[in-house]
């Protein structure tokens, strides 16, 4: 597939990578523990 | 849904550093839960917030939003946001 088509579907699975899902244990890997606590979301939260 | 999701429609390609992860500086030291989910709540879905609570990392903090492009638009409206008479510092982390 090439040209524009082409581009599109590989950038849409580029975006895909970079949007995937959270999880805890990858973000462990990547953010520092030490010094650093996690705030509970406040019981008013709603994500957008 | 926020006006600033609308555009995620647009599929632009977005430059490498930027993701979701923002490194977030000069914030007043009792900033609360409550605050933080506020302000950075506005541009997305938020998946987690982490607070410096040690000497040396007071005042910063990571927020981890679900969308690339929610994070973009955090970056892009609320650098040099002014929370409790100091001026945010976004910067994704790398």
């Amino acid at each position: 597939i090439g040209g524009d088509l082409g581009k599109a579907l590989s950038l849409e699975r580029e975006m895909e990578t970079r949007n995937r899902p959270w999880t805890d244990v990858a973000l462990d890997a990547i953010l520092p523990s030490e010094g650093y606590s996690i705030l509970p979301p406040p019981s008013s939260y709603v994500p957008l | 849904m926020g006006e600033y999701s609308s555009r995620k429609g647009i599929n632009s390609r977005l430059p490498p550093e930027v993701n979701r992860i923002l490194y977030v500086r000069n914030l007043p030291f009792k900033i609360t839960s409550e605050e933080l989910y506020e302000i950075f709540g506005k541009y997305g879905a938020i998946y987690q917030i982490r607070l410096g609570d040690r000497k040396d990392t007071r005042g910063t903090a990571f927020v981890v939003y679900e969308d690339i492009y929610d994070a973009k638009a955090a970056v892009d409206h609320l650098s040099g946001f002014n929370v409790g008479g100091r001026y945010l510092v976004l910067l994704y982390y790398q």
